[in-house]
Protein backbone atom coordinates (compact mmCIF):
# COMPACT_ATOMS: atom_id res chain seq x y z
CA UNK A 1 0.00 0.00 0.00
CA UNK A 2 1.25 3.20 -1.01
CA UNK A 3 -0.13 6.98 -1.27
CA UNK A 4 2.38 9.09 -2.42
CA UNK A 5 2.67 12.16 0.17
CA UNK A 6 2.64 15.00 -2.57
CA UNK A 7 4.96 17.86 -1.10
CA UNK A 8 4.96 20.48 -3.73
CA UNK A 9 8.57 19.54 -5.45
CA UNK A 10 11.05 22.09 -5.25
CA UNK A 11 12.68 22.96 -8.98
CA UNK A 12 16.28 21.80 -8.47
CA UNK A 13 17.74 24.60 -10.59
CA UNK A 14 16.13 27.50 -11.98
CA UNK A 15 15.07 26.35 -15.59
CA UNK A 16 16.42 28.74 -18.67
CA UNK A 17 13.90 31.11 -20.12
CA UNK A 18 12.25 28.65 -22.61
CA UNK A 19 12.02 30.44 -26.13
CA UNK A 20 8.54 32.29 -26.86
CA UNK A 21 6.46 30.47 -29.22
CA UNK A 22 6.92 32.14 -32.88
CA UNK A 23 3.62 33.93 -33.90
CA UNK A 24 0.58 32.23 -35.19
CA UNK A 25 1.04 33.49 -38.33
CA UNK A 26 2.60 30.28 -40.23
CA UNK A 27 -0.65 28.22 -39.11
CA UNK A 28 -1.58 26.30 -41.79
CA UNK A 29 -4.69 24.25 -40.19
CA UNK A 30 -7.63 27.27 -41.10
CA UNK A 31 -6.11 27.82 -44.36
CA UNK A 32 -6.32 24.02 -45.59
CA UNK A 33 -9.72 23.80 -45.04
CA UNK A 34 -10.29 27.36 -46.89
CA UNK A 35 -8.48 25.46 -50.09
CA UNK A 36 -10.90 23.57 -49.95
CA UNK A 37 -13.69 25.41 -50.05
CA UNK A 38 -12.56 26.36 -53.88
CA UNK A 39 -10.45 23.69 -54.92
CA UNK A 40 -13.54 20.96 -54.44
CA UNK A 41 -16.81 22.52 -56.39
CA UNK A 42 -13.61 23.21 -59.10
CA UNK A 43 -13.01 19.71 -59.06
CA UNK A 44 -16.62 19.05 -59.69
CA UNK A 45 -16.66 21.27 -62.67
CA UNK A 46 -13.63 19.85 -64.26
CA UNK A 47 -14.73 16.11 -63.90
CA UNK A 48 -18.37 16.88 -65.08
CA UNK A 49 -17.29 18.79 -68.16
CA UNK A 50 -14.65 16.05 -68.74
CA UNK A 51 -17.18 13.33 -68.94
CA UNK A 52 -19.13 15.62 -71.31
CA UNK A 53 -16.77 16.46 -73.64
CA UNK A 54 -15.63 12.99 -73.73
CA UNK A 55 -19.37 11.66 -74.41
CA UNK A 56 -19.78 14.30 -76.87
CA UNK A 57 -16.82 13.87 -78.76
CA UNK A 58 -17.94 10.04 -78.77
CA UNK A 59 -21.34 11.12 -80.61
CA UNK A 60 -19.77 13.12 -82.89
CA UNK A 61 -17.11 10.98 -84.26
CA UNK A 62 -19.46 8.22 -84.46
CA UNK A 63 -17.58 5.78 -81.47
CA UNK A 64 -21.45 5.63 -80.21
CA UNK A 65 -24.50 5.67 -82.08
CA UNK A 66 -26.24 9.08 -80.70
CA UNK A 67 -29.97 7.19 -81.64
CA UNK A 68 -29.11 5.22 -78.65
CA UNK A 69 -26.77 7.31 -76.53
CA UNK A 70 -27.55 10.76 -77.41
CA UNK A 71 -25.82 13.54 -77.43
CA UNK A 72 -24.63 16.24 -74.74
CA UNK A 73 -25.43 19.36 -76.62
CA UNK A 74 -28.20 18.48 -78.01
CA UNK A 75 -29.60 16.85 -74.72
CA UNK A 76 -28.91 20.79 -73.29
CA UNK A 77 -30.85 22.27 -76.50
CA UNK A 78 -33.70 19.98 -76.13
CA UNK A 79 -33.85 20.97 -72.45
CA UNK A 80 -34.17 24.41 -73.21
CA UNK A 81 -36.83 23.89 -75.90
CA UNK A 82 -39.36 21.82 -73.19
CA UNK A 83 -38.12 23.22 -70.09
CA UNK A 84 -41.16 26.18 -70.12
CA UNK A 85 -43.31 23.81 -71.96
CA UNK A 86 -45.44 20.84 -71.34
CA UNK A 87 -42.40 18.07 -69.97
CA UNK A 88 -42.31 20.99 -66.69
CA UNK A 89 -46.02 22.16 -66.47
CA UNK A 90 -47.58 19.54 -66.69
CA UNK A 91 -45.33 16.38 -66.55
CA UNK A 92 -42.91 17.18 -64.14
CA UNK A 93 -45.70 18.93 -61.59
CA UNK A 94 -47.83 15.62 -61.88
CA UNK A 95 -45.13 13.57 -60.85
CA UNK A 96 -43.67 15.54 -58.33
CA UNK A 97 -47.38 16.29 -56.86
CA UNK A 98 -47.88 12.69 -56.74
CA UNK A 99 -44.53 12.13 -55.15
CA UNK A 100 -45.01 15.28 -52.35
CA UNK A 101 -48.25 13.84 -51.96
CA UNK A 102 -48.12 9.92 -51.20
CA UNK A 103 -44.58 11.24 -49.00
CA UNK A 104 -46.43 13.98 -46.76
CA UNK A 105 -49.36 11.17 -46.10
CA UNK A 106 -46.48 8.08 -45.44
CA UNK A 107 -44.47 10.66 -43.25
CA UNK A 108 -47.29 11.82 -41.09
CA UNK A 109 -48.59 8.37 -40.71
CA UNK A 110 -45.29 6.39 -40.48
CA UNK A 111 -44.15 8.73 -37.79
CA UNK A 112 -47.19 8.42 -36.01
CA UNK A 113 -47.49 4.84 -36.21
CA UNK A 114 -43.61 4.28 -34.94
CA UNK A 115 -44.62 6.48 -32.07
CA UNK A 116 -47.45 4.73 -31.01
CA UNK A 117 -46.01 1.16 -31.62
CA UNK A 118 -43.02 1.86 -30.10
CA UNK A 119 -45.27 2.69 -26.71
CA UNK A 120 -46.61 -0.87 -26.64
CA UNK A 121 -44.21 -3.90 -27.31
CA UNK A 122 -46.63 -6.04 -27.16
CA UNK A 123 -48.74 -4.99 -30.29
CA UNK A 124 -45.39 -4.12 -31.80
CA UNK A 125 -44.41 -7.86 -31.41
CA UNK A 126 -47.74 -8.82 -32.83
CA UNK A 127 -47.78 -6.09 -36.21
CA UNK A 128 -43.71 -6.61 -36.59
CA UNK A 129 -43.94 -9.95 -38.66
CA UNK A 130 -47.13 -8.32 -41.25
CA UNK A 131 -44.81 -4.72 -41.62
CA UNK A 132 -41.57 -7.53 -42.73
CA UNK A 133 -43.52 -9.34 -44.87
CA UNK A 134 -45.21 -6.36 -46.19
CA UNK A 135 -41.68 -4.56 -46.46
CA UNK A 136 -39.94 -7.35 -48.32
CA UNK A 137 -42.20 -6.92 -51.15
CA UNK A 138 -41.09 -5.21 -54.70
CA UNK A 139 -43.55 -2.49 -54.21
CA UNK A 140 -43.39 -2.09 -57.82
CA UNK A 141 -45.32 -5.37 -58.15
CA UNK A 142 -48.29 -3.61 -56.68
CA UNK A 143 -48.27 -0.69 -59.27
CA UNK A 144 -50.61 -2.86 -61.87
CA UNK A 145 -52.88 -3.75 -59.02
CA UNK A 146 -52.92 -0.04 -57.43
CA UNK A 147 -53.38 1.54 -61.64
CA UNK A 148 -56.16 -0.59 -61.72
CA UNK A 149 -57.75 0.09 -58.45
CA UNK A 150 -56.88 4.44 -58.49
CA UNK A 151 -56.88 5.07 -62.19
CA UNK A 152 -54.07 5.96 -64.88
CA UNK A 153 -54.17 10.49 -62.58
CA UNK A 154 -52.38 11.23 -59.68
CA UNK A 155 -54.16 8.76 -56.79
CA UNK A 156 -52.12 5.90 -58.30
CA UNK A 157 -48.51 7.51 -58.04
CA UNK A 158 -49.46 8.56 -54.23
CA UNK A 159 -50.27 5.32 -53.28
CA UNK A 160 -47.28 3.55 -55.16
CA UNK A 161 -44.89 6.15 -53.47
CA UNK A 162 -47.11 5.90 -50.07
CA UNK A 163 -46.25 2.20 -50.10
CA UNK A 164 -42.73 2.47 -49.91
CA UNK A 165 -41.96 5.74 -48.25
CA UNK A 166 -44.05 4.70 -45.18
CA UNK A 167 -42.30 1.83 -44.35
CA UNK A 168 -38.67 3.40 -44.21
CA UNK A 169 -40.36 6.12 -42.69
CA UNK A 170 -41.62 4.17 -39.91
CA UNK A 171 -38.35 1.84 -39.76
CA UNK A 172 -36.31 4.81 -39.46
CA UNK A 173 -38.65 6.20 -36.74
CA UNK A 174 -38.81 3.24 -34.77
CA UNK A 175 -35.06 2.97 -34.56
CA UNK A 176 -35.24 6.37 -33.26
CA UNK A 177 -37.04 5.81 -30.57
CA UNK A 178 -35.91 2.72 -29.26
CA UNK A 179 -32.35 4.03 -29.43
CA UNK A 180 -32.91 5.93 -26.19
CA UNK A 181 -30.21 4.84 -24.30
CA UNK A 182 -31.61 2.59 -20.72
CA UNK A 183 -29.64 5.54 -18.64
CA UNK A 184 -31.58 7.94 -20.35
CA UNK A 185 -34.56 6.57 -19.20
CA UNK A 186 -33.39 5.59 -15.78
CA UNK A 187 -32.19 9.51 -15.94
CA UNK A 188 -36.27 10.37 -16.49
CA UNK A 189 -37.26 8.09 -13.05
CA UNK A 190 -34.70 9.49 -10.95
CA UNK A 191 -35.89 12.93 -11.59
CA UNK A 192 -39.46 12.00 -11.33
CA UNK A 193 -40.78 12.50 -15.11
CA UNK A 194 -44.10 11.63 -16.13
CA UNK A 195 -44.63 9.16 -18.38
CA UNK A 196 -45.68 12.13 -21.09
CA UNK A 197 -42.67 13.98 -19.70
CA UNK A 198 -40.23 11.20 -20.35
CA UNK A 199 -41.63 11.01 -23.93
CA UNK A 200 -41.48 14.52 -25.01
CA UNK A 201 -38.41 15.65 -23.14
CA UNK A 202 -35.71 12.19 -23.03
CA UNK A 203 -36.87 10.21 -25.86
CA UNK A 204 -39.02 11.96 -28.53
CA UNK A 205 -35.88 14.59 -29.56
CA UNK A 206 -33.25 11.49 -29.71
CA UNK A 207 -35.41 10.21 -32.65
CA UNK A 208 -35.28 13.74 -34.33
CA UNK A 209 -32.42 12.62 -36.55
CA UNK A 210 -33.63 8.65 -36.98
CA UNK A 211 -37.26 10.55 -38.15
CA UNK A 212 -35.08 12.86 -40.73
CA UNK A 213 -33.53 10.20 -42.19
CA UNK A 214 -36.56 8.39 -42.90
CA UNK A 215 -37.80 11.72 -44.18
CA UNK A 216 -35.04 11.81 -46.66
CA UNK A 217 -35.01 8.43 -47.53
CA UNK A 218 -38.36 8.15 -48.00
CA UNK A 219 -38.74 10.65 -50.28
CA UNK A 220 -35.96 9.03 -52.41
CA UNK A 221 -37.44 5.63 -52.34
CA UNK A 222 -41.26 7.35 -53.00
CA UNK A 223 -40.24 8.92 -56.15
CA UNK A 224 -38.77 5.76 -57.14
CA UNK A 225 -41.85 3.44 -56.63
CA UNK A 226 -44.15 6.47 -58.55
CA UNK A 227 -41.84 6.36 -61.74
CA UNK A 228 -41.85 3.04 -61.81
CA UNK A 229 -45.34 3.32 -61.69
CA UNK A 230 -45.78 5.83 -64.50
CA UNK A 231 -43.55 3.99 -66.67
CA UNK A 232 -46.66 1.22 -67.49
CA UNK A 233 -48.94 3.57 -67.41
CA UNK A 234 -50.04 6.83 -67.15
CA UNK A 235 -51.82 9.83 -68.57
CA UNK A 236 -49.23 12.45 -67.23
CA UNK A 237 -45.80 12.33 -65.84
CA UNK A 238 -41.99 12.03 -66.25
CA UNK A 239 -41.86 8.20 -66.18
CA UNK A 240 -44.71 8.17 -68.45
CA UNK A 241 -42.77 10.38 -70.98
CA UNK A 242 -39.42 8.25 -70.48
CA UNK A 243 -41.35 5.63 -71.94
CA UNK A 244 -42.52 7.24 -74.49
CA UNK A 245 -39.21 9.09 -75.43
CA UNK A 246 -37.30 5.52 -75.35
CA UNK A 247 -40.10 3.99 -77.56
CA UNK A 248 -39.61 6.39 -80.15
CA UNK A 249 -35.62 6.68 -79.98
CA UNK A 250 -35.76 10.66 -78.88
CA UNK A 251 -32.64 10.17 -76.27
CA UNK A 252 -31.74 13.49 -76.44
CA UNK A 253 -35.11 14.44 -74.79
CA UNK A 254 -35.28 11.45 -73.03
CA UNK A 255 -31.71 12.65 -71.20
CA UNK A 256 -33.37 15.93 -70.54
CA UNK A 257 -36.08 14.33 -68.77
CA UNK A 258 -34.31 12.14 -66.53
CA UNK A 259 -32.08 15.54 -66.15
CA UNK A 260 -35.33 17.37 -64.63
CA UNK A 261 -36.49 14.47 -62.33
CA UNK A 262 -32.45 14.50 -61.13
CA UNK A 263 -32.28 18.11 -59.94
CA UNK A 264 -35.85 18.17 -58.88
CA UNK A 265 -35.18 15.20 -56.30
CA UNK A 266 -31.90 17.06 -55.25
CA UNK A 267 -33.55 20.05 -54.86
CA UNK A 268 -36.24 18.57 -52.23
CA UNK A 269 -33.64 16.54 -50.67
CA UNK A 270 -31.06 19.94 -50.06
CA UNK A 271 -34.62 21.53 -48.45
CA UNK A 272 -35.14 18.42 -46.04
CA UNK A 273 -31.18 18.80 -45.62
CA UNK A 274 -30.90 22.40 -44.57
CA UNK A 275 -34.53 21.43 -42.20
CA UNK A 276 -32.82 18.91 -40.70
CA UNK A 277 -29.40 21.38 -40.09
CA UNK A 278 -31.24 23.93 -38.36
CA UNK A 279 -33.59 21.73 -36.13
CA UNK A 280 -30.37 19.67 -34.75
CA UNK A 281 -27.53 21.80 -34.52
CA UNK A 282 -26.46 20.06 -31.65
CA UNK A 283 -25.91 16.88 -33.59
CA UNK A 284 -23.58 19.57 -35.98
CA UNK A 285 -21.64 20.57 -32.88
CA UNK A 286 -20.61 17.08 -32.45
CA UNK A 287 -19.69 16.74 -36.23
CA UNK A 288 -17.24 19.59 -36.21
CA UNK A 289 -15.32 18.58 -32.99
CA UNK B 1 -11.46 4.37 16.45
CA UNK B 2 -8.51 6.11 18.11
CA UNK B 3 -8.26 9.20 16.41
CA UNK B 4 -9.05 12.42 18.81
CA UNK B 5 -12.52 14.10 17.39
CA UNK B 6 -11.83 17.48 16.03
CA UNK B 7 -14.72 20.17 16.88
CA UNK B 8 -16.28 21.02 13.71
CA UNK B 9 -14.97 24.76 12.01
CA UNK B 10 -17.40 27.14 11.77
CA UNK B 11 -17.72 27.75 8.37
CA UNK B 12 -19.93 24.81 8.17
CA UNK B 13 -23.70 24.96 7.22
CA UNK B 14 -26.07 23.52 9.62
CA UNK B 15 -27.15 19.75 8.36
CA UNK B 16 -30.19 20.07 6.49
CA UNK B 17 -30.32 16.15 5.46
CA UNK B 18 -32.76 13.69 5.39
CA UNK B 19 -32.24 11.05 7.60
CA UNK B 20 -31.83 7.36 5.93
CA UNK B 21 -33.18 4.63 7.79
CA UNK B 22 -32.49 0.89 6.29
CA UNK B 23 -33.47 -1.52 8.20
CA UNK B 24 -33.37 -5.25 7.13
CA UNK B 25 -33.01 -5.44 3.67
CA UNK B 26 -32.17 -8.31 2.16
CA UNK B 27 -32.11 -8.34 -1.74
CA UNK B 28 -32.60 -11.27 -3.77
CA UNK B 29 -32.41 -11.38 -8.00
CA UNK B 30 -33.97 -13.43 -10.29
CA UNK B 31 -33.10 -14.57 -13.32
CA UNK B 32 -34.64 -17.03 -15.70
CA UNK B 33 -33.75 -20.40 -15.61
CA UNK B 34 -31.33 -19.82 -12.45
CA UNK B 35 -31.42 -19.92 -8.90
CA UNK B 36 -32.29 -16.61 -7.52
CA UNK B 37 -29.06 -14.97 -6.35
CA UNK B 38 -28.51 -12.90 -3.04
CA UNK B 39 -27.02 -10.02 -3.54
CA UNK B 40 -27.44 -8.14 -0.29
CA UNK B 41 -27.70 -10.06 2.79
CA UNK B 42 -29.88 -8.58 6.07
CA UNK B 43 -28.74 -5.01 6.40
CA UNK B 44 -29.45 -2.33 8.45
CA UNK B 45 -28.15 0.79 8.41
CA UNK B 46 -29.16 4.62 9.56
CA UNK B 47 -26.94 7.75 7.75
CA UNK B 48 -28.03 10.91 10.29
CA UNK B 49 -29.56 14.64 8.47
CA UNK B 50 -26.35 16.03 6.91
CA UNK B 51 -24.03 13.01 7.01
CA UNK B 52 -21.86 12.19 4.02
CA UNK B 53 -21.36 8.12 4.14
CA UNK B 54 -19.42 6.53 1.68
CA UNK B 55 -19.98 2.47 0.45
CA UNK B 56 -16.52 1.05 -0.06
CA UNK B 57 -16.09 -2.78 -1.16
CA UNK B 58 -15.42 -4.92 -4.19
CA UNK B 59 -17.61 -5.05 -7.49
CA UNK B 60 -20.64 -7.13 -6.19
CA UNK B 61 -20.89 -6.61 -2.98
CA UNK B 62 -24.05 -4.84 -3.35
CA UNK B 63 -23.39 -1.37 -2.56
CA UNK B 64 -25.29 0.00 -5.43
CA UNK B 65 -28.16 -2.21 -4.54
CA UNK B 66 -28.25 -0.75 -1.40
CA UNK B 67 -27.66 2.80 -3.38
CA UNK B 68 -30.57 2.08 -5.43
CA UNK B 69 -32.89 0.65 -2.55
CA UNK B 70 -32.50 3.86 -1.25
CA UNK B 71 -33.33 5.64 -4.20
CA UNK B 72 -36.58 3.96 -4.79
CA UNK B 73 -35.15 2.12 -8.11
CA UNK B 74 -34.92 -1.20 -6.50
CA UNK B 75 -37.89 -2.18 -4.35
CA UNK B 76 -36.03 -4.40 -1.73
CA UNK B 77 -37.34 -8.19 -1.09
CA UNK B 78 -37.65 -7.93 2.24
CA UNK B 79 -36.67 -5.29 4.83
CA UNK B 80 -37.77 -1.30 4.76
CA UNK B 81 -35.86 1.71 3.42
CA UNK B 82 -37.06 5.18 4.67
CA UNK B 83 -36.43 8.47 3.98
CA UNK B 84 -37.48 10.57 6.87
CA UNK B 85 -39.85 7.85 7.76
CA UNK B 86 -41.03 8.08 4.36
CA UNK B 87 -40.64 5.27 2.27
CA UNK B 88 -38.54 5.77 -0.58
CA UNK B 89 -39.67 5.80 -3.95
CA UNK B 90 -38.20 6.85 -7.10
CA UNK B 91 -38.47 10.41 -8.60
CA UNK B 92 -38.73 12.23 -5.12
CA UNK B 93 -37.46 15.64 -5.94
CA UNK B 94 -35.87 15.83 -2.53
CA UNK B 95 -33.66 13.45 -3.79
CA UNK B 96 -30.42 13.59 -6.11
CA UNK B 97 -28.51 11.16 -7.67
CA UNK B 98 -25.72 10.89 -9.84
CA UNK B 99 -23.84 8.62 -11.40
CA UNK B 100 -20.67 7.86 -13.23
CA UNK B 101 -21.62 8.69 -17.02
CA UNK B 102 -23.27 11.67 -16.77
CA UNK B 103 -26.83 11.05 -18.50
CA UNK B 104 -26.78 14.34 -20.48
CA UNK B 105 -29.32 15.07 -23.00
CA UNK B 106 -27.10 16.22 -26.43
CA UNK B 107 -29.42 18.01 -28.07
CA UNK B 108 -29.50 20.33 -24.86
CA UNK B 109 -26.74 22.68 -24.02
CA UNK B 110 -25.11 22.98 -20.32
CA UNK B 111 -27.87 25.21 -19.33
CA UNK B 112 -31.15 23.52 -20.78
CA UNK B 113 -29.83 20.25 -19.27
CA UNK B 114 -29.02 21.96 -15.77
CA UNK B 115 -32.64 23.28 -16.21
CA UNK B 116 -34.09 19.95 -16.52
CA UNK B 117 -35.17 18.78 -13.13
CA UNK B 118 -36.71 22.49 -12.59
CA UNK B 119 -38.61 22.76 -16.10
CA UNK B 120 -40.15 18.78 -15.29
CA UNK B 121 -41.34 20.72 -11.88
CA UNK B 122 -42.99 23.42 -13.36
CA UNK B 123 -40.66 25.78 -11.95
CA UNK B 124 -40.79 29.25 -14.27
CA UNK B 125 -38.19 29.53 -17.03
CA UNK B 126 -36.87 32.67 -16.09
CA UNK B 127 -36.15 31.19 -12.57
CA UNK B 128 -34.53 28.05 -13.78
CA UNK B 129 -32.65 29.46 -16.06
CA UNK B 130 -31.27 32.17 -13.23
CA UNK B 131 -30.53 29.23 -10.72
CA UNK B 132 -28.59 26.84 -13.35
CA UNK B 133 -26.88 29.40 -14.92
CA UNK B 134 -25.60 30.37 -10.97
CA UNK B 135 -25.13 26.66 -10.29
CA UNK B 136 -22.96 26.53 -13.39
CA UNK B 137 -20.94 29.55 -12.69
CA UNK B 138 -20.23 27.56 -8.84
CA UNK B 139 -18.47 24.71 -10.45
CA UNK B 140 -16.84 26.89 -12.93
CA UNK B 141 -18.96 26.45 -15.96
CA UNK B 142 -19.97 30.06 -16.42
CA UNK B 143 -18.52 30.77 -19.72
CA UNK B 144 -19.89 27.79 -21.38
CA UNK B 145 -23.66 27.64 -20.43
CA UNK B 146 -24.51 27.47 -24.16
CA UNK B 147 -22.08 24.88 -25.32
CA UNK B 148 -23.30 21.12 -25.64
CA UNK B 149 -22.49 18.05 -24.34
CA UNK B 150 -20.36 16.83 -27.30
CA UNK B 151 -18.33 20.07 -27.16
CA UNK B 152 -17.38 19.47 -23.57
CA UNK B 153 -14.71 17.74 -22.06
CA UNK B 154 -15.48 14.74 -19.63
CA UNK B 155 -15.05 16.59 -16.90
CA UNK B 156 -16.98 19.46 -18.01
CA UNK B 157 -19.78 16.60 -18.72
CA UNK B 158 -19.43 15.78 -15.22
CA UNK B 159 -19.51 18.99 -13.72
CA UNK B 160 -22.64 19.86 -15.53
CA UNK B 161 -24.51 16.47 -14.40
CA UNK B 162 -23.06 17.65 -10.66
CA UNK B 163 -24.80 21.02 -11.27
CA UNK B 164 -28.08 19.21 -12.80
CA UNK B 165 -28.10 16.93 -9.09
CA UNK B 166 -27.34 19.96 -7.00
CA UNK B 167 -29.55 22.62 -8.89
CA UNK B 168 -32.86 21.92 -7.10
CA UNK B 169 -31.22 21.41 -3.50
CA UNK B 170 -31.54 17.96 -2.57
CA UNK B 171 -32.10 16.71 1.05
CA UNK B 172 -30.36 13.47 0.04
CA UNK B 173 -27.63 13.32 -2.30
CA UNK B 174 -27.36 9.41 -3.66
CA UNK B 175 -24.01 8.86 -6.27
CA UNK B 176 -22.47 6.06 -7.57
CA UNK B 177 -19.05 6.36 -8.53
CA UNK B 178 -19.35 9.90 -9.74
CA UNK B 179 -15.75 10.42 -10.39
CA UNK B 180 -14.75 6.93 -11.48
CA UNK B 181 -14.39 7.56 -15.12
CA UNK B 182 -12.21 11.13 -14.69
CA UNK B 183 -8.56 11.31 -14.98
CA UNK B 184 -7.08 11.49 -11.65
CA UNK B 185 -6.12 15.40 -11.80
CA UNK B 186 -10.07 16.01 -12.70
CA UNK B 187 -11.06 13.79 -10.32
CA UNK B 188 -9.36 15.91 -7.41
CA UNK B 189 -10.90 18.76 -8.52
CA UNK B 190 -14.21 17.70 -8.51
CA UNK B 191 -13.95 16.09 -5.22
CA UNK B 192 -12.85 19.80 -3.91
CA UNK B 193 -15.61 21.28 -6.08
CA UNK B 194 -18.36 18.42 -4.23
CA UNK B 195 -16.93 18.70 -1.33
CA UNK B 196 -17.14 22.52 -1.20
CA UNK B 197 -20.53 22.73 -2.02
CA UNK B 198 -21.56 19.80 0.80
CA UNK B 199 -19.89 21.93 3.46
CA UNK B 200 -22.29 24.31 2.36
CA UNK B 201 -25.60 22.95 2.16
CA UNK B 202 -25.18 19.55 4.25
CA UNK B 203 -27.34 17.02 3.10
CA UNK B 204 -26.96 13.71 3.64
CA UNK B 205 -24.80 11.92 1.32
CA UNK B 206 -24.89 8.30 0.14
CA UNK B 207 -21.74 7.93 -1.89
CA UNK B 208 -20.07 5.31 -3.32
CA UNK B 209 -17.14 4.65 -4.52
CA UNK B 210 -14.06 1.67 -5.31
CA UNK B 211 -11.72 4.28 -4.32
CA UNK B 212 -10.45 3.84 -0.66
CA UNK B 213 -8.97 7.54 -0.27
CA UNK B 214 -11.60 9.41 -2.10
CA UNK B 215 -13.81 7.69 0.10
CA UNK B 216 -11.45 8.91 2.93
CA UNK B 217 -10.98 12.79 2.02
CA UNK B 218 -14.84 13.12 1.21
CA UNK B 219 -16.87 11.21 3.94
CA UNK B 220 -17.69 11.27 7.57
CA UNK B 221 -18.57 7.43 7.87
CA UNK B 222 -17.24 4.95 5.59
CA UNK B 223 -19.23 1.61 5.20
CA UNK B 224 -17.24 -0.95 4.20
CA UNK B 225 -19.21 -4.21 2.25
CA UNK B 226 -17.98 -7.65 1.97
CA UNK B 227 -18.85 -9.78 -1.11
CA UNK B 228 -21.07 -12.72 -1.57
CA UNK B 229 -23.51 -12.10 -0.55
CA UNK B 230 -23.61 -8.63 0.01
CA UNK B 231 -23.27 -7.60 3.54
CA UNK B 232 -21.73 -4.34 5.84
CA UNK B 233 -18.37 -5.61 7.76
CA UNK B 234 -16.90 -2.77 9.37
CA UNK B 235 -18.40 1.32 10.30
CA UNK B 236 -15.27 3.73 10.59
CA UNK B 237 -16.15 7.62 11.60
CA UNK B 238 -13.71 9.88 9.65
CA UNK B 239 -12.73 12.23 12.50
CA UNK B 240 -10.97 14.62 9.80
CA UNK B 241 -11.39 18.26 10.24
CA UNK B 242 -13.69 20.00 8.39
CA UNK B 243 -13.80 21.89 5.93
CA UNK B 244 -11.43 19.28 3.69
CA UNK B 245 -9.31 20.51 1.22
CA UNK B 246 -8.60 17.54 -0.87
CA UNK B 247 -5.19 18.49 -1.80
CA UNK B 248 -3.76 19.03 1.71
CA UNK B 249 -4.96 16.08 2.77
CA UNK B 250 -3.04 13.81 0.64
CA UNK B 251 0.12 14.94 3.27
CA UNK B 252 -1.85 14.47 6.33
CA UNK B 253 -0.63 12.02 8.54
CA UNK B 254 -4.14 10.62 10.24
CA UNK B 255 -5.02 10.73 6.50
CA UNK B 256 -2.79 7.78 6.41
CA UNK B 257 -3.39 5.95 9.56
CA UNK B 258 -7.18 5.91 8.41
CA UNK B 259 -6.33 4.79 4.75
CA UNK B 260 -3.69 1.54 6.81
CA UNK B 261 -6.53 0.76 8.91
CA UNK B 262 -9.39 0.47 6.43
CA UNK B 263 -7.32 -1.02 4.03
CA UNK B 264 -6.36 -3.51 5.89
CA UNK B 265 -9.83 -4.65 6.06
CA UNK B 266 -10.86 -3.88 2.21
CA UNK B 267 -7.46 -5.64 1.17
CA UNK B 268 -9.20 -9.28 2.48
CA UNK B 269 -12.80 -8.88 1.11
CA UNK B 270 -11.01 -7.56 -2.25
CA UNK B 271 -8.47 -10.92 -2.45
CA UNK B 272 -11.83 -13.01 -1.43
CA UNK B 273 -14.28 -11.12 -4.02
Amino acid sequence: MSTPTATPAEPMSTPRPAPSAPPPGELKTKRKHAHFRWSVPLGWLVFGLLLIGIWEICATTGVVNPVYFGQPSLIVQSLFQNLFGELLYVHTVATFTGVILGWLLASALGIAAALALSASPYLLKVIEPYFTMANSLPRVALAPLFLLWFGLGVEAKVALAFSLAFFVVFSNTLAGVQSAESERRLLARVLGASKIQTFRKFVLPGAVPGIFTGLELGFIFGMLAAVAGEMLAGRAGLGVQLQFYANSFRMNDYFATLIILVTGTMLFSWLLRTIRRRLLRWQEAAETE
Amino acid sequence: MSSPSMSAPERLGPPRGARIEVSDVYQYFASPGKEPVLAVDTTSLVIEPGEFVCFVGPSGCGKTTVLNQIAGLVKPTGGTVTLDGKTAKEGRPDVGYLLARDGLLPWRTALGNVMLPMELRGTPRAEAEHRAAGMLETVGLGKFLHSYPSQLSHGMRQRTALSRTLVVEPTTILMDEPFSALDAETRLRLQGVFLKLWEHHRSSVCFVTHDLSEAIVMADRILVFGARPGKIIADYRINLERPRNVLELQENDQYHHYFQEIWSVLRKELAAA
